[in-house]
């Protein structure tokens, strides 16, 4: 019974609440299709920034039990932007329509889809099966996990020492990397203990949402093709399920820290933040006058920057780099100006991190 | 100028290992540039990723990301925006278009054949990944030492000195559990921490341990059971909290008597 309510209250942290946030973008979200997904990843986004804000300013300036009054803060927050959501969408008679059978699968379900569909499907369930089913060795655990464990059980963001416990000054630089307090956070909530949440139950967050994140890339990727067919996207997530299970030719690999490094702020920079950075500049390479693409590009730079100090400078190197690129051979030079702005976000956490 | 360059090759090198799969990457990337019509997608699967390969060889951006971000092996990261995925299975489906069927078995024995599963053989004779014995995916021995310390220990911290191979597992479980040493002696210099010398050191005098504990407020002490002992732990006045099958748990009485009451752990 207290299983059943530890975990329908991560279903509320983790997909409804974010959900609902996302409702209050219906209008900025492009295409004539509102797509579940994209409410959900744009919604997830907005609590991810907002939780970024929240622990910051709790770290820096609150001395005792700070993780209590993040999580309590951060909570509310949540609540009330998915208030604001369900609001904005009734108030503008729309929440009906997303749940419209049309809407939700676009059609895309049919008989000509179901076997790479169903081909997909089961390399989902192994690679899902093999994060439940295996350990994998990483030292690094015993850093991350532990970060996490530490702000559920004794209330402390980054102000002890994971390896030995016990107080510690705060790491302002290294502490911007707030992803393993999300985490805690979510634990917090939902009563779950962090290492089993990091270890047993993200995966099956941080794995689906790569997939998504790349299934959005696709269509972005596909949208003018004169030759494809509703079989393209399909065929392209069967060879990235394959890929992802046969990408581990080193320990460095992206698909190697996903897989065995999953809750990890680098796995989740490589996983999620650059097929979403990929998505946005292909969005943003579209010659519809949409400000969507800088929206979802400015979030996935915050997303990086609360994974790790190093996504900060990779994602803000890559869309400015994609963006200058897209310019050229678009001959326009707008592209190139949305996509320096997006990386406002990277720019003022570099100057934080030097000035701290 | 050089050495970083070779440098830069070697990272490259090491990133593809020593299967054949990126140099199916290598094929994709340069079908779709002979293919690929639509400008934004050759921009973002063609020029991007090209663009970021050469800029991440020059020696110079290694040197700023050693100097601003991080000194240590982590260069390799930068690889990771490229797609490499994304451009395999793109140029695959182009390639296989009429024939998605039959391509996609194709497709997916070649990634098969060239790359390395995270569940093979290969990974499990480098020791990277076991069978998960608990939700918490720590080896189960741990996890029963950890309970042991813990039990009837509520509402409070204390202080265990653990043989190297728990440090990494034990503060996972619970972080009441203080650690007289962990992993970062382990990566530096063990031989300076006393606790250490004294616990490693074979055979094992538990009476200096305990004093030399006793300086940095370690209550518990847990050792091999087929440790070889020149004092025993039950010689020197410790009581036997529990057994595992590898390891046995040690509390000095005293101590955690006196750091029940103060709870206050300096480093």
């Amino acid at each position: 019974m207290e299983l059943l309510l530890s975990g329908l209250k991560l279903l509320t942290a983790l997909i409804i609440l974010p959900f609902a946030a996302g409702l209050l973008f219906l209008h900025v979200i492009p295409g004539e299709k509102k797509r579940w997904h994209m409410i959900f990843i744009t919604g997830w986004l907005i609590d991810m920034s907002a939780f970024f804000l929240i622990s910051l300013i709790c770290m820096f300036f609150i001395k005792q039990k700070s993780f209590c009054f993040c999580s309590g803060i951060f909570s509310v927050t949540e609540f009330l932007l998915c208030a604001a959501g369900i609001f904005y969408a009734v108030k503008k008679k729309e929440l009906k329509g997303i749940f419209k059978k049309e809407i939700r699968t676009e059609g895309y379900l049919n008989r000509r889809n179901l076997p790479f569909i169903a081909v997909f499907a089961l390399l989902l369930a192994y690679i899902l099966y093999g994060s439940a089913a295996y350990d994998f060795f990483d030292t690094d655990n015993a850093y991350y996990v532990t970060q996490s464990l530490i702000a559920q059980q004794q209330g402390a963001m980054y102000t002890m020492l994971p390896y030995t416990g016990g107080v510690t000054a705060l790491d302002y630089r290294h502490a911007l990397a707030v992803l393993p307090l999300y985490f805690a956070y979510l634990a917090d909530f939902s009563g779950i203990h962090a290492t089993i949440l990091q270890k047993s139950i993200m995966p099956f967050f941080i794995i689906p949402l790569y997939f998504i994140c790349w299934y959005e890339a696709a269509a972005g990727f596909y949208k003018k093709e004169e030759d494809k067919d509703s079989l393209s996207i399909p065929f392209f997530m069967c060879m990235m399920a394959v890929f992802l299970i046969y990408g581990n030719v080193s320990a460095y690999t992206a698909e190697h820290f996903l897989i065995a490094r999953t809750w990890q702020g680098k796995a989740v920079f490589a996983g999620v933040a650059v097929p979403l950075m990929f998505a946005g500049l292909l969005k943003l390479g579209d010659e519809e006058k949409n400000i969507y693409p800088v929206f979802l590009l400015i979030l996935t730079g915050i997303l990086s920057g609360m994974c790790s100090s190093l996504g900060t400078i990779l994602s803000a190197g890559a869309v400015a780099g994609g963006a200058l690129i897209l310019a050229l051979v678009k001959k326009d030079i707008k592209t190139a100006l949305k996509g320096f702005a997006c990386c406002i976000p990277q720019l003022l956490y570099m100057i934080l991190y030097v000035m701290l | 100028m050089w050495e970083v360059f070779r440098l830069n090759l070697i990272t490259v090198k090491n990133y593809a290992g020593e299967h054949l799969l990126f140099i199916l990457v290598a094929a994709a990337f340069i079908y779709l540039l002979i293919s690929e019509k639509d400008k934004k997608n050759r921009a973002l699967f063609v020029y991007l990723p090209a663009a970021i390969l050469m800029i991440s060889m020059f020696p110079h951006v290694r040197m700023l990301f050693a100097r601003f971000i991080d000194e240590g092996d982590t260069y390799y990261r930068v690889l990771w925006l490229i797609p490499s995925g994304a451009v395999l299975s793109f140029a695959a489906e182009r390639v296989f278009r009429k024939k998605k069927i039959a391509g996609l078995i194709i497709m997916a024995a070649a990634v098969m054949a060239a790359g390395s599963s995270m569940y093979g053989s290969e990974a499990r004779e480098q020791n990277m990944i076991s069978a998960s014995e608990n939700p918490y995916h720590l080896p189960e021995e741990a996890v029963q030492t950890a309970r042991i310390i813990l039990e009837g220990e509520e509402g409070h911290q204390l202080k265990a000195a653990v043989p190297p191979e728990l440090t990494l597992y034990l503060r996972q479980y619970d972080t009441n559990i203080y650690l007289a040493y962990g992993r970062e002696v382990l990566m530096g210099y063990p031989m300076e921490n006393d606790i250490f010398m004294a616990l490693n050191v074979s055979p094992t005098d538990m009476a200096s341990l305990k004093e030399a504990g006793r300086a940095k407020q370690v209550s518990f002490y847990v050792v091999y059971k087929d440790q070889e002992f020149k004092i025993r732990p039950e010689e020197a006045g410790l009581n036997c909290r529990g057994e595992t099958e590898r390891f046995s748990v040690w509390c000095d009485e005293e101590e955690l008597e006196e750091m029940r009451a103060i709870n206050f752990y300096y480093r």
